[in-house]
């Protein structure tokens, strides 16, 4: 038995990757779940937003390079940040102009809004590969690790090394700092609290002499800046593959369902779950249990539930059950 | 102050309101009194621009027009509306409710002043601005909704049946509270079913039937007018009264009438029954009334003669009713098999009132039958 390497097998493999991966998926469906809230329907071009958030960053991540400008150890796609932003700010504002404010106008139900940005999304999808082709992107540059196993090893003397990659130390503090300011944001602003207001009671919100339309934008603009930067965290804790974040859509939605449509605490809670058990069921238990179960107990097989290619398969089985026991999620949501 | 012109708002092929032309004025309190559907939430909705019927006419205030105007211009303009229902936002704090009923420009600068305004109308809203407005009680849901609607500074407040789902005590607090908001000068329009509340804080008021103004008037006459008290005030025994007066002109409409009238021998008339107008396709009340605005000024009141009668007779008379109607109704169950649907029982005419056909309405019940293994129904 051995708790100490145990423990540390655990961080290394679950936590921290869980965590990371948890907090793309946060602001993923923080983003959905704003959509919802506000706008009344659910975005399925929200995995493609984020994949061309992501795209734009790196175009000029790519030309900052060029040019010599970097931030090391950071990665340059930090500074490339704003530009993609902006870019996704422009598009998405754009595409609510040309397609979804039509159907606003026209009164349209809420699952013609689900269908149109489903062709939203195959739009932008095809925009993002031909663009910038359908292949694996690197861009990651700066310092690798914060802390490397080997150094950790040699720090503590363990026999189990801890390695916290940049990307991932990034995510998790780039996520708290930009869920803590959208809190602060819908909680203490005028507008912020105009747009809860907006998505609490329409008519009342009408009433109270806000105008919808600059809730529709602001509300546009916020989810374009939590896309392109989930998407870029996501591609350098990853890799940027287009077709990658299509699939991401599906956790995205187990997230904010899970946790309860239109509450961004709910989004957030439920992004984390849906990591952890992702991690939790297709990890190998075999080094953990080892560590820490006596010897006699120790596994032979590798301890591991399901293939890691069945990760998906556990963010639908969670979003079944929730919906089967819970339909308003965790966080007390609307209905879906 | 408001006016409202020659308004008609439609819902498709719908008339909910036509020609309608009110008009309010600072400090004043006016009521529209209607029945269920007679288009009163919708006159609000739309003076307040968020209506989704088309509409034509005039709504101007201060001699600007606002009709046609996105919501947010009109709350600027200066009208505020507490929507029917609870209306709050229910996730919110008392305080944030508040704070974003100032959310026009016009209440920007004058937040604090208008914040302390609501708190002293309503000290209880003070003692819990942070609370979750959904977990308060009816009452007090109702002081956050008009709160907020007053945070806006409005000259024109309206209010969409604020009694509804108040107890009488609460319902009475409410239109006290309503007196003082009249007192900072702003004119408040009241929609309400409430007649006699409403009508006793109100200087005038409008009687709205189906889509049309029909009648004006101050609101102390209004309370005394037999055809309001029929309709809105529970007053039965001038009620039939009127029906009589409207029988005895040989009009088309009052034959209908005199045929309908329901009996209600055990309490007095409060609200109009629906079968009747279901059965007539029109409202009863609207005719009764309409008669009897007809025939007021040619026939002096009625003496009251059922209800100043004596009680004893009329309790007499009543019994004995019941007693022949039982015995019929034994009788005919005797004679024939037992009916799932008798349309109408015809109950022996008193003697004593010989125009008013009294007819008992029995309840219908219609027995469907599902098709084995179907969806589909059939009658019994």
């Amino acid at each position: 038995m051995d708790f100490l390497n145990a423990l540390v097998a655990l961080t290394n493999f679950v936590i921290i990757p869980a965590t990371a991966y948890g907090s793309q998926l946060a602001l993923g469906a923080l983003g959905v779940t704003l959509i919802y809230g506000i706008l009344r329907f659910s975005n399925f071009a929200h995995g493609d937003t984020m994949a061309f958030g992501a795209m734009v960053t790196i175009l000029v991540t790519w030309a900052f390079q060029k040019m010599g400008v970097s931030i090391a150890p950071l990665p340059t796609a930090l500074l490339a940040l704003p530009f993609g932003i902006a870019a996704t700010a422009a598009l998405v504002i754009g595409t609510d102009r040309a397609v979804y404010r039509f159907y606003r106008e026209k009164k349209a139900a809420p699952v013609t809004l689900v269908i149109v940005s489903m062709g939203v999304m195959f739009v932008m999808n095809g925009l993002v590969r031909f663009i910038i082709g359908v292949d694996d992107q690197r861009f990651g540059d700066g310092a690798r690790f914060i802390i490397s196993a080997r150094d950790f090893k040699e720090m503590t003397g363990l026999r189990e090394g801890l390695a916290i990659k940049t990307s991932a130390g990034l995510t998790i503090i780039t996520a708290v700092i930009v869920v803590a300011a959208l809190f602060w944001f819908l909680n203490k602003t005028r507008t912020g609290k105009s747009m809860r207001a907006y998505s609490d009671n329409e008519d009342l919100a009408l009433l109270s002499g806000i105008n919808p339309e600059r809730v529709v934008m602001v509300t546009w603009l916020i989810v374009a800046a939590l896309a392109t930067i989930a998407g870029t965290l996501y591609g350098l804790d990853k890799s940027f593959k287009p077709f990658t974040y299509f699939q991401l859509l599906l956790p995205i939605f187990a997230s904010a369902i899970v946790g309860g449509l239109g509450n961004p605490l709910g989004a957030i809670a439920g992004g984390f779950l849906i990591a952890y058990s992702e991690v939790a069921v297709t990890y190998a238990w075999k080094k953990v249990l080892t560590y820490s179960l006596p010897e006699s107990f120790a596994p032979e097989g590798l301890a591991q539930l399901l293939s890691t290619d069945y990760k998906h398969a556990v963010s639908f089985v969670i979003l079944i059950i929730v919906l089967l026991f819970k339909p308003t999620g965790l966080f007390k949501g609307k209905s879906v | 102050m408001l006016e409202v012109r020659n308004l008609s708002v439609a819902y498709g092929q719908h008339r909910a309101l036509e020609n309608v032309s009110i008009k309010i004025d600072k400090g004043e309190i006016v009521v529209i009194l209607g029945a269920n559907g007679a288009g009163k939430s919708t006159l609000l909705r739309a003076i307040s621009g968020i209506c989704e019927g088309q509409h034509s006419g005039d709504v101007v205030v201060d001699g600007h027009p606002i009709l046609g105007l996105s919501s947010d211009r009109i709350v600027e303009g200066g009208v505020a509306l507490v929507p029917e229902g609870r209306g709050i936002f229910g996730d919110l704090t008392v305080r944030e409710n508040l704070v974003l009923g100032a959310y026009a420009n016009r209440a920007r600068d004058d937040e604090a002043a208008n914040l302390e305004r609501v708190m002293s109308l309503f000290p209880k809203l003070g003692e819990r601005q942070n609370q979750i407005a959904r977990t308060m009680s009816g009452g007090e849901q109702q002081m956050v909704a008009i709160g907020r609607a007053m945070m806006s500074n409005p000259q024109i407040l309206m209010l969409d049946e604020p009694s509804l789902g108040l107890s009488p005590l609460l319902c009475k607090e409410l239109f006290q509270s309503l007196t003082e908001v009249r007192k900072a000068g702003i004119g408040i329009l009241l929609v309400e079913q409430n007649a006699k509340q409403s009508l006793a804080i109100a200087d005038r008021g409008y009687l709205l039937e189906n889509a049309h103004i029909v009648h004006e008037d101050s609101a102390q006459k209004l309370a005394s007018d037999p055809a309001v008290q029929k309709a809105y005030l529970g007053a039965g025994g001038t009620a039939s009264g009127a029906a009589k007066k409207g029988s005895a002109e040989k009009s088309a409409e009052d034959a209908v009438i005199a045929d309908v009238v329901t009996r209600q021998p055990f309490r007095q008339r409060v609200v109009p029954r629906r079968n009747a107008d279901d059965l007539l396709g029109q409202s009863v009340d609207a005719l009764v009334a309409s008669a009897s605005v007809k025939s007021a000024p040619t026939l002096s009141r009625p003496k009251a003669s059922s209800t100043a009668g004596s009680h004893e007779a009329r309790l007499k008379t009543m019994i004995a009713e019941i007693e022949t109607a039982a015995a019929g109704a034994r009788q005919k169950r005797r004679l024939q098999p037992v009916r799932m649907q008798s349309p109408e029982v015809p109950v022996p005419k008193e003697p004593k009132k010989p125009v008013v056909v009294e007819v008992y309405r029995a309840p219908r019940v219609e027995v469907y039958r599902r098709r084995e293994g179907s969806n589909e129904f059939e009658r019994d």
